[in-house]
């Protein structure tokens, strides 16, 4: 600045326009130090890593991270049901690769009963549910218990608060004959819901 | 390098499935492409134990509950959110209970292991809409056309179940 004060008006201004330009280009270039000319392309590595890898210690944030991929796969089953308005073929193959058991004729059989009734209490697309771990009571790679909250705000217009709190056990998808492509989580449920008399169920996993 | 594909069956997943009486053994066979250069001969036995469940389910938009029979139940609860028509649901006692038939689907139940309906009936508290707050799409009383229905079980009736003979069944 010393110099530009010394020097006359045009040399000043001169030296000022290259500032500016200079500035301009760094800021256009991100500041970055890539060339600018054409140069062969080098793959960047990536790393994929999959979320729902067992990892050695299941933990509450891992369970978690499970149910949300569970909660998306289930949401999108009801989606394609009400988008479809009928239960086709392709939900019920969403269906089968998200339970295991008996529970999963349970769940035909209410989406089938709020089929009969249109969807009524549905939003229009509705959500997805959350489910969120309360309680992880038992976790191995072979099956994990979970008391849990359900929130269906994002599913129904009129949201019941009678079933808040619920339980479900996840068994590895080798119990459903593998890993599908509807469902990308490692586990399937084998029980998700509540016991009749809305008290928690006896731990059903095998003891390791 | 080319890689030789080598269909492999790797094993049996035996799912074996505890009931109250007993074991249940389903055999799942498990066949497919294995990549040769990253697989050496191995048989895999994976053994998956699925403990006895019982339990009933919620439905997705937690207003029903279904325990595995033909009958679901309304959720009598206390309604937190506001109806678009105005109208909430109550509970109620066994006396004032109306039943909703509904197609039901059986996953498995045909007679070649596929998907087949036949009737369910939802509970309701008498007076309530299943529904209220409906948006005019209710077009989904097609699911038989795409199903077949399920054949009569032996020593079932043949005559179609009505709400009244389910009532008159449930209660006896």
């Amino acid at each position: 600045m010393i110099c530009i004060s010394l020097v006359g008006e045009r040399t000043r201004r001169s030296l000022a326009f290259v500032a500016v330009a200079t500035a301009t280009a760094l800021v256009a270039c991100g500041g970055s130090s890539e060339p600018l000319g054409p140069t062969a392309t080098v793959p960047r590595a990536t790393t994929t890593t999959n979320p729902y890898a067992v990892p050695a210690v299941i933990d509450e944030a891992y369970v978690n991270r499970v149910l949300a991929g569970l909660d998306q796969a289930a949401g999108d089953m009801l989606r394609l049901v009400v988008n479809s308005r009928t239960i086709p073929p392709e939900a019920l193959d969403r269906l089968r690769a998200l339970y295991v058991g008996r529970h999963r004729q349970i769940q035909l059989d209410l989406l089938s009963a709020d089929a009969a009734v249109g969807f009524a209490n549905y939003k229009r697309p509705p959500g997805n549910q959350a489910t969120a771990v309360t309680r992880l009571i038992d976790a191995g790679p072979s099956c994990i218990f979970a008391e849990v909250s359900r929130d269906y705000s994002d599913v129904a217009i009129q949201v019941s608060t009678e079933y808040i709190i619920q339980w479900v056990v996840l068994l590895p998808s080798d119990s459903n004959g593998g890993r599908s492509t509807l469902n990308s989580t490692n586990w399937v449920y084998v029980y998700d819901g509540v016991e009749p008399d809305r008290s928690a169920p006896e731990n059903p996993c095998p003891k390791s | 390098m080319s890689k030789v594909l080598t269909s492999i069956r790797i094993g049996v997943v035996l799912v074996l499935l505890n009931s109250n009486l007993g074991l249940t053994f389903a055999q799942v066979p498990d066949s497919g492409l294995v990549d040769d250069s990253v697989l050496t001969t191995t048989t895999t036995t994976t053994v998956v134990v699925v403990p006895s469940i019982q339990g009933c389910g919620v439905g997705r938009d937690g207003t029903a509950l279904g325990c595995g029979r033909d009958r679901l139940e309304h959720v009598p609860a206390t309604v937190t959110g506001v109806s678009e028509s105005g109208t909430s649901s109550s509970d109620s006692s066994a006396s004032d209970r109306i039943y909703v038939a509904y197609e039901r689907i059986i996953d498995g139940g045909g007679p070649n292991g596929e998907a087949c309906t036949t009737t369910g009936y939802r509970e309701m508290p008498a007076g309530v809409d299943p529904a209220v707050g409906a948006i005019p799409d209710r077009d989904f009383r097609d699911i038989s056309r795409t199903y077949p229905v399920c054949p009569a079980q032996p020593g079932t009736e043949t005559e179609p179940e009505t709400a009244a003979t389910f009532a008159l069944r449930y209660w006896q």
